[in-house]
């Protein structure tokens, strides 16, 4: 068995030569609009993903939700396909479905833009001027979608084994290229690209088993899968639902042993204007990534009459009343009409900034949850939820609308406040900033302080006679200096050397 | 316009959507009409300017790309909104390249309906 995937976008030549090629490898052929057409069938409202790639849209909670489900699904299919026989998948970047799986032919085509204005043309009946605008908007969407599905840039070659300039060469002449290349022993299978499909095919089996089950398809899950030993991962805002994963992975076939746990803890950002770009941002993904921890953010409000301190998502599910209906359902029912849900006033779905933010943090996969809380000290400090695990609480710009004196007294108060409920550092973003980045002056204070170290070693050392002399005194005089010299000398070497080994040990990450 | 009710068509080949959409859209007090086969959506298109036209996609005989083109050749200024469970990157694009003025994916709730109703009445300056 064989499997080859082909980023053809949406060319149609590509398609053919998709076909032609799975033709005469005598390979299956699977296209990405099958798979679409499969995943639709279960329920996965593939659209949603597709549309939001078009319309540059942040996906929301459920769309991330459904977005796992897609991926899940596709991976799926592959590897059942694979598995039962040789496979041609074509359409958009098929080769990220199945991650670690080394002899897979990664092959990508390639057309230049007005052999595809003319095809586009002719197929669509477009006049020139659209047909280019289609040619350009399609490839941009395309990309997107690869990025909001897999976070990986979809354009380009980078990634691919062979790419094939269809519009130079013949769809003929490229598929008997292509069977040649695709003879190399690189992309055969061995008994260890078939144990890494059957993984990946396990491990996405217990993903959708998850999402179709009504106690835990509202939660996501990380699911990896060793011969039959099965891990399901899940963040601490979902530690109600996740503990029934246990129950749900048990009855999956193929499964016999288990592990099922949280994430390690949640970084708590407590700020009045959020925004996805900046050092901060930047500095909390890090800090996330670093420490395997999610992030959930409180935005405080000064509206007098604020919203329920309640934990919102992307659709406002954060209340059984607003749940949105179970994935993975058909929906043939009611066409594909939901029922409206009353929004309710002030909350996070109308708060572009924070379902900005969420989807930012969303896309990385690291997003735990959004609030929103009045800027009232004691308010804050009892709606934390203590029983979750934070690893780092980080207080940015708060108060904003108070003078400067009372927004730093407020400021301090708050953090004084938090680190009396969070059982973890309560930084604010300054100190954030350096406790990840280091920049040219973290640099510069290195060498400063390693010329400090050297030089005290080398006068101790190039003088180690005179010291002995110093530190054996013969008068009660002698001795009280030289104790007080060591009293002075003693601290200062130890805080050299001690900021120093910091330093170099937070450039290789190792805080 | 003066106090002229919005006109609106809508056209799926599955009854319950023209019909749970009609009932939602009513509520807002637009003038609804539906439809469940895109030759007699096409003959009243052709008989009466809408100021909005919802369409699916896929249905059989006439398709929504086919409706949606003759919506803008009857009348420039009619928006056509696209609705779709099998929407896909390269069918939205098309519908946009061919002067769609959006295009919903399906599940989705009236209000996101109303919402783009909403923007197209803006744009028709009513």
């Amino acid at each position: 068995m064989q499997l080859v995937c082909i980023s053809r976008g949406e060319q149609e030549k590509g398609k053919r030569f998709a076909q032609q090629l799975a033709a005469k490898l005598t390979h299956e052929c699977l296209s990405q609009e099958e798979v679409a057409e499969i995943a639709i069938r279960e329920g996965v409202a593939v659209g949603k993903l597709e549309t939001a790639a078009v319309k540059k849209h942040q996906l929301s909670e459920r769309q991330v939700l459904e977005k796992e489900h897609y991926q899940a699904l596709f991976t799926r299919v592959l590897c059942e396909r694979a598995l039962k026989g040789s496979l041609v998948f074509h359409g958009r970047a098929g080769h990220l479905a199945v991650p670690g799986l080394s002899s897979v032919l990664r092959i990508r085509t390639e057309i230049d833009t007005e052999t595809r204005v003319e095809e586009v043309m002719s197929r669509l009946s477009l006049d020139r001027a659209r047909a280019k605008v289609y040619v350009e908007n399609v490839d941009e969407d395309i990309s997107r979608w690869i990025r909001t599905i897999y976070n990986v840039s979809g354009s380009g070659a980078l990634g691919h084994d062979l790419v094939v300039n269809l519009g130079r060469v013949d769809v003929g002449g490229a598929t008997t290229a292509t069977c040649a290349f695709a003879q190399l022993p690189e992309f055969q299978t061995t008994p260890a690209s078939i144990k890494v499909l059957e993984d990946l095919l396990l491990a996405a089996r217990v993903r959708i088993a998850l999402a179709r089950d009504k106690r835990t398809w509202a939660a996501g899950f990380r699911v990896q899968a060793d011969a039959g030993h099965v891990t399901v991962s899940y963040l601490p805002r979902d530690s109600a639902v996740g503990r029934h994963a246990s129950e749900v992975v048990a009855e999956i076939p193929g499964v016999m042993e288990k592990t099922c746990a949280m994430v390690a803890s949640n970084i708590l950002w407590v700020q009045d204007r959020f925004q996805a770009t900046g050092a901060t941002f930047e500095a909390i993904v890090k800090a996330a990534r670093h420490w395997h921890s999610a992030v959930e953010f409180v935005k405080l409000t000064h509206d007098p009459t604020p919203p329920s301190p309640e934990t919102t998502d992307g659709d406002g599910a954060g209340t059984a009343a607003s749940k949105p209906l179970p994935l993975f359902t058909t929906r043939k029912v009611d066409g594909g009409i939901e029922e409206d849900v009353a929004p309710v006033p002030g909350r996070f779905t109308a708060d572009g900034e924070l379902r900005e933010i969420f989807g930012e943090l969303n896309a990385r996969g690291i997003a735990a949850s959004a609030s929103r809380l009045p800027d009232d000290l004691r308010r804050i400090q009892t709606a934390i939820d203590q029983t979750i695990p934070y690893s780092l609480v980080v207080v940015g710009d708060v108060f904003l609308d108070q003078g400067q004196a009372a927004r730093v007294r407020k400021q301090r108060e708050l953090v004084g406040r938090l680190a009396d409920v969070v059982k973890a550092p309560v930084v604010n973003a300054e100190d954030l900033g350096q406790m990840v980045h280091t920049g040219w002056v973290d640099y510069a204070k290195m060498v400063a302080l390693a010329g400090v170290v050297a030089a005290m070693f080398l006068v101790i050392f190039n003088h180690q006679e005179e010291v002995l002399r110093f530190f054996s005194p013969a008068t009660i005089g002698a001795k009280i200096a030289a104790a007080a010299v060591l009293l002075v000398f003693v601290p200062l070497f130890a805080a050299a050397y001690g900021t120093l080994a910091k330093a170099v040990l937070k450039v290789f990450h190792v805080e | 316009m003066g106090d002229r009710r919005v006109q609106i068509l809508i056209l799926d080949d599955e009854e319950i959507v023209g019909k749970r959409l009609k009932t939602a859209l009513e509520k807002s007090d637009y003038e609804v009409e539906i439809f469940q086969d895109s030759r007699d959506a096409v003959a009243r298109i052709t008989e009466k300017e809408f100021d909005i036209v919802v369409t699916d996609i896929r249905m059989e005989e006439v398709d929504g790309m086919k409706v949606l083109e003759h919506a803008l050749e009857r009348s420039a200024r009619t928006k056509v909104i696209i609705i779709t469970g099998y929407a896909t990157v390269e069918v939205a694009r098309e519908a946009l390249t061919r002067g769609a003025f959006d295009f919903i994916a399906k599940p989705f709730k009236p209000n996101d309906l109303r919402e783009v109703i909403v923007r197209a009445i803006r744009e028709l300056r009513f």
